[in-house]
């Protein structure tokens, strides 16, 4: 093939790829281009005499130097040239040239001509650049994360984490670091995650590097990356801080209960004082009595004594009940565990305290339990006797000026669950304050009878037995109704 | 021999008392309420009358206020267990001597012998 055809052929293509050649002859400095390259310096097609100065005016100038060392590093054999600049159109864009040559040298080596070529790579370039940052702005968006982030590969090594993450271990260490020395706890914290194909999102407690131990909400989403490694994205929320104020809390709540449940004995105060020293007086005189039969000179005959002895201790059991009704419901008890109960104790527990009190302004109390049944719950008994103590402390208020002062407590069997239903005979609640008896410090009652937390707290005590404390209106009395779930012996073997 | 009324909602309270004032010669004459109290005082005559204060369908304050218009000169001593009202409040209606509940009896006979007379 004639070779000026194969070169007019080549030149062709290159032209379609707008692909320049130039041909430098270093001895006579002069350089041809082919079209493409008058294009790209944007000089017209064949003006060889616009060469030079087109070279001067176009090149940006930040490049022209490093172009020109390039250029004499070629030029003395130190290295090749293959190099990109930038050029400054005429409309002050900028575009972005990739440039390569090669050198021919006479018998001593010196360069006698130079030929390459020169294109256009600004889209590559551009293209680049956007890559570059958008690969940044994700970086950040992932470094900026306040959440400690980090990634694990099959091998149980953490490849990539964020700033957060390191801020969280608390002490400089590297990835690799880390993953040797903690593998064995990261493989089981997070094999799971491999085998699983959405979230898993749970507490976990850690202690860290620097011994620190931390109550954390760890989500663990499983990926696969585009060329097909599986990865687990792990994302750590530290909510030591949180745990700790819901502690707290929980002890201010412990507290409170224990003090509405104080105010609720106070208010009952005055008659255990009463109901204790009534049978104490009767025990004493019987004992007075006795010993001043004993001695006289006709001492009692053993039935008679033991007339008195028998009576003596009736009455040491009464106060021995109201001693063990305070007792029971006195009692700090937020931490006893859930133990199945009687029901019925634990409002026989209530009843000791206030049945007195009751008597002396002729309030009459009915309990109601069907036969045969021994209704039993599971739970702290204390607790519920509580709320039978704020519920009939409300009762009495309620009915105490009303000329028939009754309450009653009747035991019904649910379905699934015991309703103990609490009755007075007192003027009802108003529609108006209903929704509002439950909230806590609400209270119609004078300042020194009510603090305004038997009920809420009550209400509280109910769900925490997962059982239901509301006002009833199935009886055309006011009534509040305590539904407790069963006991059922099947349960045992896991309590 | 002497007679009195004592009242108290605690049926325990009058059985000891009675058993014991017998042993010297004291007759008791029981109330439980203050209803009957007054009832029994409209009727009968007493050399004293021993009562409590709290008590169901009435305080024994209210019979105490009734002995002082319509008995001004009968005696009075209470036995209470818990009252709301001072000695000294009670002792200005006209109540001769107060016991706290539990009390010994016989400091409460010989307060008989003294006050009922």
């Amino acid at each position: 093939m004639d070779l000026s055809l194969l070169i007019q052929r080549l030149n062709g293509a290159m032209s379609i790829a707008q692909m320049g050649i130039y041909e430098w002859n270093i001895q006579t400095n002069q350089v041809t281009w082919t079209d493409p390259v008058f294009d790209l310096f944007e000089i017209p097609r064949g003006d060889l005499n616009g060469i030079a100065d087109a070279w001067h005016k176009r090149v940006h100038p930040e490049d022209m130097d490093r172009i020109n060392q390039e250029l004499d590093l070629a030029l003395n054999g130190k290295r090749d040239y293959n190099t990109s600049f930038r050029i400054v159109k005429k409309n002050g864009s900028i575009a972005h040239v990739r440039a390569v040559g090669y050198i021919e040298r006479d018998e001593k080596g010196a360069p006698t001509r130079m030929t390459g070529m020169n294109w256009d790579i600004t889209s590559e370039v551009t293209q680049q650049e956007e890559n570059r940052i958008q690969r940044e702005f994700y970086e950040n968006l992932f470094q900026a994360a306040p959440d400690p982030i980090y990634l694990i590969n099959e091998n149980y090594d953490v490849f990539y984490a964020n700033r957060a993450f390191f801020e969280f271990l608390g002490k400089p260490i590297t990835l690799e670091e880390f993953s040797n020395q903690y593998r064995e706890e990261i493989r089981k914290r997070h094999e799971a995650g491999f085998r699983s194909t959405s979230n898993v999102e749970r507490e976990e407690y850690l202690t860290l590097p620097t011994g620190r131990k931390a109550v954390v909400l760890m989500k663990r989403t499983p990926s696969t990356f585009l060329d097909g490694k599986r990865v687990v994205i792990s994302t750590i929320r530290d909510i030591s801080e949180r745990k700790q104020m819901e502690e707290q809390l929980e002890v201010v709540r412990a507290q409170q209960l224990n003090a509405s449940k104080l105010a609720a004995l106070g208010e009952m105060a005055g008659g255990v004082a009463h109901e204790i020293n009534n049978p104490l007086a009767v025990v004493d005189g019987k004992i007075q009595l006795l010993q001043r039969m004993f001695q006289s000179n006709t001492p009692p005959s053993p039935e008679v004594t033991l007339g008195h002895l028998t009576r003596a201790r009736e009455y040491l059991e009464r106060i021995a009940s109201i001693v063990r009704g305070i007792k029971n419901v006195s009692r700090a008890a937020d931490r006893d565990p859930y133990m199945p109960f009687s029901v019925k104790d634990a409002i026989l527990d209530s009843l000791g305290i206030c049945s007195e009190k009751f008597r002396t302004e002729g309030v009459k109390i009915d309990l109601t339990i069907p036969p045969n049944i021994d209704p039993r719950s599971i739970g702290r008994t204390t607790q519920i006797s509580q709320i039978f103590l704020n519920l009939l402390n409300n009762a009495y208020d309620a009915v105490l000026n009303e000329p028939n002062k009754k309450i009653e407590i009747m035991i019904e069997d649910g379905s699934q669950t015991w309703k103990i239903h609490v009755l007075d005979s007192g003027r009802g609640i108003p529609q108006s304050i209903r929704s509002k008896i439950m909230q806590p410090f609400f209270t119609t009652k004078e300042r020194e009878k009510g603090t305004g937390l038997g009920l809420s707290i009550s209400h509280s005590i109910a769900e925490m037995h997962s059982g239901r404390l509301y006002l009833n209106t199935e009886f055309n009395k006011t009534c509040f109704t305590l539904e407790l779930p069963k006991y059922d012996r099947s349960q045992e073997r896991w309590i | 021999m002497k007679s009195i009324l004592v009242i108290d909602d605690e049926e325990g309270i009058l059985e000891v008392l009675e058993d014991y004032l017998s042993l010297s010669n004291v007759r008791v004459t029981r109330g439980h309420s203050v209803e009957s109290a007054i009832h029994t005082l409209e009727s009968q005559a007493f050399d004293g009358v021993i009562t409590d204060i709290r008590m169901p369908g009435g305080s024994g304050v209210l019979l105490i206020r009734w002995i002082q218009e319509h008995r001004p000169r009968l005696p009075v001593i209470v036995i209470t267990g818990f009252s709301r009202f001072s000695h000294q409040e009670l002792k200005e209606m006209g109540v001769k001597k107060i016991f706290e509940k539990p009390f010994l009896i016989d400091e409460l006979c010989s307060e008989i012998g003294r006050v009922f007379n």
